[in-house]
């Protein structure tokens, strides 16, 4: 079965359907999005419309849980006093234009799904907002993926697409354990996979089109899409919304948004 | 009467002025002076050279007449914000010798750099675009956010705020070290952390500021954006109380 | 250089001098007590005052926060959550009153003050982790989330008091391969290697009647020594080494 898994949507109403129609070229059964519906961009109630008419399976994002809980991130969440009020900016903008029924579908949005071997999640499985980059430690990643229980991890939050094959995993345990005998084992998981999936709204690869991917369930394979889209057309919405003119511009240089927390396996405890 | 040795150095905004002035500074033995004309709001070239060469001595457009009376190799910088005609006024009476500094492109030509100098020394390419716009900035008593200072500056110096050809800025950031920040479009970026002690006592008394020059500058993003990049007396505060309880800490 | 690692008092004073007694049979330079010092009694706060005034000759216990120490600080709104959800889902609702009752807000105030966990040379001590006071690491605990919790501060060793049991748990070796594939194509294979990474348990002094457990850790050799103490009426003075 050939499924697409998209992220990081955040309000880009001209990248999602630019992203929808090209998953319907490509004839995927079903579509998981990872969330952040809303947030930077210009169009939140339009998109979180668009992904509850299709009746996309979707977890909850850090900018869907924000909108929802009310802005009460700690300091950590914001690398620089820049990055801090933009980002109170654009949350105080979404807040005031979203709908209620928007509110109350992202509120229910569950944190991780799960369908056969597949997890589901927004930034980690340790919460919305951990940062799992594609050179963070290897054994690290490979814990995240394990306490999931599956195979294939998929995440978005990075807005930059990647695979990550971890393989060939060998742990050598040594146990004393004061009553009982000293237990020596090999700990070998099989192959586990994460699969980032980019950001459909506002992409940080250093190009200004859309990301998401496709992966087959039955030879595994992974393709990582980009798909130009009219950017210029959300750019121009973004400054006549009165959202901060420099997201449009981020925007149009596919640029990396300063707003990672220097910390990337810090977890945010709410 | 001892003459002044004077030199007066000109040339096109990012080519390499202070640079090449540097380099004679380096190489001074006897005593050496500096000056650059109408510059007082934001020296920050004459302040990060002082932080180099802490034995010179700067000259302030007040001081214009202890020109004469000095026994250092006076170095005077002609600000890309002058014209030559006001170059040539500010000359007048000063013995001094003229030095332009010229864009490798331009070495063999006749431009109006090679007609006012005595010597024309070869500087780095810039780019040479008409109708350019000064933003300056004294930052005195502020302290700036390392980080945001790292993301306003990318966003600077990649055209988010107009087309910027040079900008130049000496912050004091929250860690009490104070930086230097040089940009020429077409180079990399330069940072220097300039040879001064932490300032951990309140705001800081000492100079900081940016000055851009560019085409069509967002005047005003720039000077918003700046503002978000600068702490609290909360923020000053606890960053300098932080870091004096780690100095204390055995190492 | 030793140091003499405690967790888990839960008030039991008695346990606590016997241990203290057996420690200073040891010529330990520095006491480390890794939480869980109050419980839900009334000596908790006698404890608290001994731990709070060493005699002369005693070490002066350094001391982080433990799980009991947690709850204290929710039920006094002091904590990061706004529920004593853990306590309750643990112990039952009746829970909340005893331990409001045995713990005065002086010594909530002082628990204020304690830290999360050391870091001193290349050793985490805390009472969980370095992820919450609340992960119970265990001798069965997957590999990878010891190497996670260790990694997060980088360090070599990581003591802890959560799971109550006295361990030493080894990985001895350990590598992994990646992959990554991005837009720009694939980067070429790493392969991450670990070695000799510690997480030890370091018992508990107050849980078990008449039986106390610490831990003895030098350092310079890399030694970890368990310590059982026997204390109370009928169980003679005796001092039950660990094998």
């Amino acid at each position: 079965m050939k499924i697409a898994v998209m992220s990081c949507i955040h309000g880009n109403y001209e990248a999602l359907n630019a992203v929808l129609s090209d998953i319907d070229d490509h004839k995927a059964e079903q579509i998981f999005c990872l969330g952040d519906l809303v947030g930077y961009g210009p169009h939140p109630n339009a998109v979180v419309e668009m992904i509850r008419s299709l009746d996309i399976p979707t977890c909850q994002g850090c900018w869907d849980e924000d909108i929802v809980e009310g802005l009460n991130a700690c300091d950590c969440s914001y690398p620089s006093l820049l990055a801090e009020s933009r980002g109170k900016a654009a949350h105080a903008w979404t807040d005031q234009q979203i709908h209620p029924e928007t509110r109350e579908y992202l509120a229910q949005l569950p944190l991780t799904i799960k369908e056969k071997n597949m997890s589901f999640v927004h930034g980690s499985p340790n919460g919305q907002h951990e940062y799992l980059l594609p050179d963070v430690n290897a054994f690290t990643a490979l814990e995240r993926v394990l306490s999931t229980g599956s195979n294939v991890l998929f995440c978005g939050h990075t807005h930059v697409p990647y695979v990550r094959t971890l393989d060939q995993t060998k742990m050598l345990v040594k146990v004393e354990q004061q009553g009982q005998k000293d237990a020596h084992y090999q700990f070998t998981p099989s192959v586990r996979r994460i699969v980032n999936a980019g950001s459909v709204g506002e992409p940080r690869h250093g190009r200004p089109h859309a990301t998401y991917v496709l992966y087959d369930t039955d030879d595994q394979l992974v393709t990582i899409r980009e798909i130009e889209y009219d950017y210029q057309k959300t750019c121009a919405d973004i400054i006549e919304k009165g959202l901060p003119p420099i997201f449009a511009w981020r925007l149009a240089q596919g640029l990396e948004f300063a707003e990672r927390a220097d910390d990337p396996s810090h977890v945010c405890e709410r | 009467m001892n003459k002044p040795s004077i030199v007066a150095v000109a040339g096109a905004a990012g080519v390499g002025k202070t640079t090449w002035i540097t380099q004679q500074l380096a190489g001074a033995v006897d005593s050496v002076g500096y000056f650059c004309p109408k510059a007082e709001a934001t020296p920050i070239d004459s302040f990060h050279l002082l932080t180099e060469f802490p034995q010179l001595t700067v000259f302030t457009d007040q001081q214009v007449d202890k020109l004469h009376y000095s026994d250092a190799t006076i170095y005077i910088e002609i600000g890309f914000h002058l014209t030559l005609a006001t170059a040539e006024s500010l000359l007048t009476g000063l013995d001094a010798q003229k030095v332009a500094i010229v864009p490798p492109n331009l070495l063999n030509l006749n431009t109006e750099w090679h007609q006012w100098a005595d010597v024309v020394e070869t500087g780095q390419l810039v780019s040479s675009t008409e109708s350019k716009d000064l933003w300056r900035s004294d930052l005195s008593y502020q302290v700036i956010d390392p980080a945001s200072i790292d993301t306003l500056w990318a966003e600077l110096t990649q055209g988010a705020y107009g087309l910027v050809q040079r900008a130049k800025g000496i912050f004091d950031l929250s860690d009490g070290r104070s930086f230097y920040f040089d940009f020429v479009a077409g180079h990399k970026n330069r940072y220097r952390e300039l040879n001064l002690p932490l300032w951990l006592d309140g705001r800081p008394s000492r100079f900081s500021g940016l000055e851009i020059i560019g085409v069509s500058l967002d005047r005003q993003s720039i000077g918003d954006t700046l503002a978000e990049c600068c702490l609290s007396d909360e923020a000053i505060a606890y960053y300098q109380s932080k870091i004096k309880e780690n100095m204390l800490e055995p190492v | 250089m030793k140091w003499a690692i405690l967790s888990g008092l839960v008030g039991n004073l008695t346990a606590y001098e016997a241990v203290l007694q057996d420690v200073q049979q040891h010529q330990v330079d520095e006491l480390y007590i890794l939480g869980d010092l109050v419980g839900p009694n009334a000596t908790s706060e006698a404890l608290v005052k001994r731990l709070q005034n060493p005699r002369k000759g005693e070490p002066t216990p350094q001391i982080c926060t433990g799980w009991w120490e947690e709850q204290c600080l929710i039920l006094h709104a002091y904590g990061q959550k706004p529920e004593p959800t853990a306590l309750i889902e643990k112990y039952g609702a009746e829970m909340v009153k005893t331990l409001w009752d045995a713990v005065s807000r002086e010594t909530v105030t002082w628990i204020r003050s304690l830290e999360f966990g050391f870091m001193e040379l290349d050793c985490l001590l805390t009472h969980g982790s370095s992820v919450s006071v609340a992960d119970d690491l265990r001798p069965d605990t997957s590999p990878l989330v010891m190497c996670d919790r260790l990694g997060r501060l980088d360090a070599n060793y990581l003591f802890c008091g959560r799971s109550g049991l006295q361990f030493n748990y080894q990985i001895a070796d350990g590598s992994s391969t990646s992959t990554v594939i991005t837009l720009n194509g694939a980067t070429p294979t790493t392969t991450m290697e670990t070695s000799n990474k510690f997480v030890v348990g370091v018992g508990n002094v107050g849980l078990t009647p008449n039986l106390a457990s610490y831990t003895v850790y030098s350092p310079a050799s890399g030694q970890v020594n368990f310590k059982q103490v026997s204390y109370g009426f009928g169980k003679g003075f005796g001092n039950r080494k660990a094998s």
